[in-house]
């Protein structure tokens, strides 16, 4: 008897105390410590920084700008579209961009929400991602126009030719539905980071003490002050998510909206907004770790947060997936000739390296490593599993923009789509223009809000339960 | 009218803090009198102030209802205005007017809350106030603005309840 229970005990595994220090809430440091983590590099950058700035911004100007007013001097004509496909790479790229910049409304607003601790001093290098992905994106309807000097043609005013907005165009709706969340998610990103530019103000001098000076408004950190912050933010966060599945629901429709077979689903809405934030949380896991790495912020940025994030991109991925089958399950069940033509053409025709490099990247990659704890929390796996990601999204979004409008119920103006040297300059102009403006922001704007760490670690503490000690979250307010 | 003046404790603890606090109010300071500058949002409860009640944000319902406005006057209006008849579509539909009615009282929304925390905190502030740039340092202010007749009783109840240093602050360029 004594040896059977001895046995029944062999393979087990004790349970061992977790270091708290490895939590940032449960390592707090002086406030003058953390600020000056904080402040040391972006006020000291290196040769390395003003050479990559130099080498974005040839790039901006070169990919981006230049090719942009080559295409508008030599017409059109110049990019890969034609009929058929009439959206190709600049819309895709587009719908790319706003679904990126979901990663800041999900990680800072959703979580905040939900009290969703390790959000702390993740929030602002998120929501950063937010405003300049909607600035890179809100390009592209400029761009796609041709003749970007009638652009004002968008803005309801009376003119000689009676021309006004059609509100009822999913067109005008992205239009509105841009604007609202670029200027919201700027003012989200704005107000929680007044404490931190006037912690900046008071320990710098000349040109940026003026900036932060002006930036800060006057903040001195009374309490009515913090009071009526924490309100406008509360309500700033509950706003916010709606119009964030509004903004990808209304640039879905323009797909959804029109009779072109392939886009014409219901499911369009739901789809698009959770491709958007599954894209959003990887590219926000991806700049992390740079920003950790390059900024030395690893005080700051923990092994915990990615693996919180990790989680999460697990779980969009799942949810994608599911969205994936339903809008390809119920155009193969629907027995439509044309829509058989499509499927084939993902399956067996030229799109299929994209198709199956998307479910390689968006489905199996993920299923198969970020279960694994060891995969989550190593940085390297991480960012390649997350670029991997971004890379499908972005295939998905170019699978279905050029690639369904291939085919159509006419066979006599099916076309095949390739894109040209000046569209895929302009996307990635427009890649290292957001990895340009982010860069030059980390030198300015304080990417981690250290109130909010601050206030999160006042309210965690370490307390005993039975044999072991328990970490503990005080409700503050 | 007696002479007023502004003194300023620091402290390192948010219990100290409170208590001070608690002993201005007993030698007859009254709330309006105190303020308290931190670098961490320590909550009116944990430093035992009167809670600053507002019980519906009247500007974000403004400018929601605003942004209402202004999207019935886009979409129903002009259309009314300048029609321009499409064959079988209705001029003016709900169902697709609902969508800019929606994104433009929302922003109203996010545009009346941002002017609303502006105005009530009286941002942006550029006059010399009184400040001092140790609440950066973990150091909690509190500033009493009392009769100069009461000065040394103010003293003595910050520096009893454990201020590290009581002095009379100068309005700064922030």
């Amino acid at each position: 008897m004594l040896s059977e229970s001895t046995s029944k005990f062999k393979n087990l595994i004790w349970p061992h105390e977790d270091d708290p220090k490895e939590r940032l809430l449960l390592d707090p440091i002086p406030q003058e410590e953390m600020n000056q983590i904080m402040l040391k590099p972006m006020l000291k950058a290196g040769p390395g920084y003003w050479l990559l700035v130099a080498l974005l911004a040839a790039i901006v100007l070169v990919c981006l700008f230049g090719y942009w007013f080559y295409m508008v001097r030599w017409g059109m004509g110049i990019a890969g579209i034609r009929r058929p496909v009439g959206w190709g790479v600049f819309i895709a790229t587009f719908v790319f961009w706003i679904g990126i910049s979901h990663s800041g409304t999900f990680v800072s607003a959703i979580l905040r929400v939900f009290n969703a601790e390790y959000r702390r001093p993740i929030t602002r290098a998120a929501e950063l991602m937010t405003t300049f992905s909607l600035a890179c994106g809100g390009l592209f309807p400029i761009i796609h126009l041709g003749r970007a000097w009638v652009v004002y043609y968008m803005i309801p005013m009376p003119n000689q030719r009676g021309l006004w907005d059609n509100f009822q165009s999913p067109l005008a709706w992205d239009l509105l539905a841009i604007t609202t969340y670029l200027l919201s998610s700027t003012i989200y990103v704005y107000l929680p980071m007044i404490p931190d530019l006037a912690m900046a103000r008071d320990h710098t001098t000349g040109w940026r003490h003026v900036l932060y000076k002006l930036a800060s408004l006057g903040w001195r950190g009374l309490e009515y002050e913090w009071h009526y912050l924490h309100k406008a933010i509360n309500i700033l966060a509950f706003a916010i998510i709606p119009i964030m599945f509004s903004v990808h629901t209304i640039v879905s429709w323009d797909f959804a909206m029109a009779q072109q077979i392939g886009w014409r689903s219901s499911i369009f809405g739901p789809y698009f907004v959770v491709g958007a934030i599954f894209s959003g949380v990887s590219a926000v896991i991806a700049v992390l770790l740079v920003v950790r790495k390059t900024m030395n912020l690893q005080y700051f940025l923990r092994t915990e947060h990615f693996e919180a994030l990790a989680k999460l991109v697990l779980i969009f991925s799942f949810s994608w997936a599911y969205f994936f089958f339903n809008d390809y399950l119920v155009e193969w069940y629907g027995g439509e000739w044309v829509g058989h033509q499509l499927l084939t053409l993902q399956a067996r025709g030229p799109l299929a390296p994209f198709w199956y490099a998307m479910l390689f990247f968006n489905i199996v990659v993920p299923w198969l490593t970020l279960w694994n704890k060891k995969v989550r929390r190593s940085p390297m796996a991480l960012f390649l599993i997350t670029l991997g990601i971004n890379v499908g999204m972005y295939l998905e979004r170019f699978i279905i923009i050029p690639g369904f409008l291939q085919r159509n119920r006419l066979p006599f103006d099916w076309g095949t789509y390739s894109p040209r040297l000046p569209e895929i300059s302009i996307a990635l102009g427009t890649l290292a223009l957001f990895s340009l403006l982010y860069l030059l922001a980390s030198r300015v704007i304080p990417l981690i809000p250290v109130w909010e760490v601050l206030e999160g670690q006042l309210s965690h503490s370490r307390r005993r339960i039975g044999k072991t000690v328990v970490t503990s979250i005080a409700e503050l307010e | 009218m007696p002479k007023k003046i502004t003194l300023m404790g620091l402290f390192t603890d948010v219990l100290m803090t409170s208590e001070a606090l608690d002993g201005l109010r007993l030698i007859g300071v009254r709330e309006e009198d105190m303020s308290v500058m931190e670098g961490v949002p320590y909550t009116s409860k944990m430093l035992h102030r009167p809670h600053i009640h507002e019980r519906i944000p009247w500007a974000t319902l403004l400018g929601a209802l605003t942004g209402l406005v202004v999207a019935v006057l886009l979409t129903y209006g002009t259309q009314w205005l300048y029609p321009i008849r499409v064959g079988g579509r209705p001029l003016t539909a709900i169902p697709t007017s609902l969508i800019p009615i929606y994104e433009l009282t929302m922003l109203g929304l996010v545009l009346g809350t941002f002017l609303n925390l502006l105005w009530k905190c009286g941002f942006p502030s550029t006059k010399p106030q009184y400040y001092d740039p140790m609440i950066n340092h973990s150091r909690i202010a509190v500033m009493v603005n009392c009769d100069m007749r009461y000065e040394n009783d103010v003293r003595r109840v910050l520096l009893d309840k454990g201020a590290e240093r009581v002095y009379e602050p100068e309005r700064r360029p922030l």
